[in-house]
């Protein structure tokens, strides 16, 4: 492709190679949902046909490969990239193991010059990815897995409560996806960096957005960016008629859904952040908030902050459909949330060590608060000039993960499955 | 050069991290193995028992009974003590906890396997590598040792910070002052705990029968005890029993049985199935008096 000069046979490439990338995709993840879901029209229409799904596992990380090697063909095909001849070194920019199983998709511009060049070792480089390692692993550990706990119980059991306790249920997910998610994300940053490698920031403190578009230039960079880059631009973008913009819009969401997964509940929830987008587009407020809330001071002002728990608020909605099982779980489960129970404190008897768990992730949230301008929580730890203070934090972190981090069950990272 | 110095600092936290493993380990010392790891070998009879044992402390001592019960304590447990016992005493005669629960499954989890590790030697474990692991890693290093860490969770938990007004921890107030609800509820929750599930553990049962061989082949007495229990916990039990005695009627080995001693009786217990001092005092006085009448002594 790189040394075609025909466009008609470049784009054929291209295609291919778009075919090929997909066309594994959708074999192990989509195929038994499109099967059950025509056995499921066919026979709502009265023709029922019998089909045998396939019973194969998916591959772990597959969504996020597919997606980094279908970014290198369309950067050589959009000639922003030089096709390598290095096997070894294109094989490593696919299968880097921090990043493989769960991201972050790094752009082939990013990550394949870095295998061309030697590496030197670089001490501030190496500590701040052993830093960010500890970072993660407190993310995963200690707030990850214990709001797994609570989430999963009141999920799995969501018609035994109502109202404020369902709501509880669906802030721990939120807390959950973030820490689990961006907990890896961390971890996979700072192994790389201990090799020596710089990889791109996948998540920037999206809970602290004041609207869900800020939320989407923080949530999950790697993929946003990519959307943007290889579906949202090249369908016209911002641009063309309202019509035009809310379409592109839609798709893009809901093609982010579907990525996630094979169930409706990821079309919703994808559907749902579209229209929590769309009219942020059409007011033009899209991109109103692109810095730092409150940058250069200690506390948000109160606008700010109503507006950052409004979006919370909007996020933890959303959650609820991406956690459920199918849409039946979700729309009951939202159903049950909205009864006279909701303005009741939650019986917390029923979860010993909730109380504790919200302490720490109160705790959590003022550290990544103090941190935001870096690139993690405790990023800015290294500007402390004293290492007895600087180790002290470390110590405590690792103390508090012993402590408090959960270890009763394994608990798989979320994004593994995807 | 750089990575020098970056080994070099890495080196000194991790040896910063181990001073801090054992100022830790002598904390929780203090508070959660505290005497766990003591035990007098002037004996040769050994009462073996979990927390129910616990409240008989020293009183066992006035009829040569060295009481080596531990609050949690699965066969497993008992068997490394049995055994640390015949290694380094001339053990005669063993009594041993034979409850409803104590081939619950949930002993799998809740037992002391932590501390117990103190007694073994190389043949309680499946490798050398275990014995290591489980002897001197585990036991010793506070980072290794997710009991512990549960230890220190529920210090801070439940005795640093009291979440009770939130509803969180249970009424300490003595068994007899309790309402029969709140006796019922709390009974009900223990129910829940140990009897989730319908057949015995496997693990405890082969513990269990591994004992009995042990003390057959090393002519070791053993005698079965059921504790007392309080009327409001019998009467809600119903038939609820992974019959840990029926093992012992097998072998035809003796128990004594009882769990209806005091059931009129509330002042006896600390909670719905484990008695207070002085239930466990004059426990000592009747389980003694009958043994003699039962010539088991």
């Amino acid at each position: 492709m790189d040394k075609a000069e025909d466009k008609l046979k470049r784009k054929g490439f291209l295609l291919l190679s778009i075919l090929v990338n997909i066309g594994f995709l959708g074999f192990f993840k989509y195929y038994n949902f499109f099967l059950d879901n025509f056995i499921l029209a066919f026979t709502f229409m009265g023709m029922p046909i019998k089909a045998n799904s396939l019973n194969i596992i998916l591959p772990v990380g597959i969504s996020f490969y597919t997606f980094q090697t279908m970014s290198y063909s369309i950067d050589v095909y959009r000639k922003k990239l030089k096709a390598t001849k290095d096997l070894v070194a294109f094989s490593a920019f696919v299968s880097f193991f921090p990043q493989l199983v769960a991201g972050p998709i790094e752009r082939a511009s990013n990550l394949l010059p870095q295998f061309y060049k030697s590496r030197k070792f670089d001490y501030k480089q190496a500590t701040d990815g052993l830093r960010q390692v500890l970072w993660g692993l407190f993310k995963k550990v200690v707030i990850a897995d214990n709001c797994a706990e609570f989430s999963n119980t009141i999920f799995n059991n969501s018609s035994d409560y109502e109202g404020s306790t369902l709501v509880l249920g669906a802030v721990f997910f939120t807390f959950q996806i973030y820490g689990d998610f961006s907990g890896y994300s961390d971890i996979a940053i700072g192994t790389s960096r201990l090799f020596g490698f710089n990889l791109t920031q996948n998540f920037a403190f999206p809970y602290f957005s004041r609207d869900m578009a800020e939320f989407w230039r923080r949530w999950h960079i790697s993929l946003s960016t990519w959307f943007r880059d290889y579906l949202y631009i090249p369908l016209g973008g911002s641009m063309g008629s309202e019509a035009q913009q809310i379409r592109n819009i839609f798709i893009i969401f809901l093609v982010s859904g579907f990525w996630h997964g094979a169930n409706w509940t990821f079309i919703a929830w994808g559907t749902l952040n579209a229209i929590y987008f769309i009219p942020l587009l059409l007011f033009d407020k899209n991109r109103q908030h692109l810095g730092i809330v409150a940058l250069d001071k200690k506390f948000p002002s109160l606008r700010e902050l109503f507006s950052i728990l409004c979006t919370f608020g909007l996020t933890v909605f959303s959650w609820i459909f991406f956690r459920a099982e199918n849409m039946n779980h979700a729309l009951s489960y939202i159903s049950g949330i909205f009864s006279k129970e909701l303005f009741e404190i939650p019986d917390f008897s029923l979860f010993p060590g909730a109380i504790t768990l919200l302490i720490l992730i109160i705790g959590f949230l003022l550290v990544e608060w103090k941190g935001r301008v870096g690139q993690y929580g405790i990023s800015g730890m290294k500007s402390i000039p004293s290492r007895v203070q600087r180790w002290s934090i470390y110590i405590l972190i690792i103390v508090v993960i012993d402590i408090f981090g959960n270890t009763s069950e394994e608990i798989e990272f979320i994004y593994f499955q995807f | 050069m750089m990575i020098k110095l970056f080994l070099r600092h890495v080196s000194v936290f991790l040896l910063l991290l181990v001073a801090l493993n054992f100022l830790l380990f002598f904390l929780i010392r203090s508070f959660y193995i505290k005497d766990y790891d003591e035990v007098d070998l002037g004996y040769s009879e050994y009462l073996l028992a979990d927390s129910h044992g616990t409240p008989l402390g020293d009183f066992t001592e006035i009829h040569d009974v060295h009481n080596f019960s531990g609050q949690s304590d699965s066969y497993l447990d008992m068997e490394r003590k049995l055994k640390f016992l015949i290694r380094n005493t001339t053990l005669e005669k063993i009594y041993i906890s034979v409850d409803d629960h104590t081939l619950s499954p949930t002993r799998e989890n809740q037992n002391n396997l932590d501390r117990s590790a103190y007694y073994a030697d190389t043949e309680d474990f499946s490798s050398f590598q275990e014995f290591i692991r489980n002897k001197y890693l585990k036991y010793y290093c506070v980072f290794l040792n997710d009991r512990y860490s549960l230890v220190i969770k529920n210090f801070i938990q439940y005795e640093l910070f009291d979440f009770s007004r939130w509803g969180g921890v249970r009424s300490k107030s003595s068994w007899e002052d309790l309402s029969i609800l709140e006796q019922i509820e709390i009974s009900q929750d223990r129910i829940d705990n140990y009897f989730e599930l319908p057949n015995p553990s496997q693990i405890m049962s082969e513990s269990l029968n591994r004992i009995i061989a042990i003390c057959k082949v090393k002519n070791i007495k053993l005698i079965g005890l059921r504790f007392p229990l309080s009327k409001t916990y019998v009467g809600i039990l119903n038939n609820e029993s992974y019959d840990a005695d029926s093992i012992f009627m097998n072998y035809d080995i003796p128990i004594v049985d009882f769990d209806s001693l005091f059931l009129e009786q509330d002042f006896m217990f600390k909670d719905m199935d484990h008695l207070n001092k002085d239930g466990g005092e004059k426990f000592v006085e009747i389980l003694f008096d009958s043994l003699e009448n039962k010539d088991l002594l």
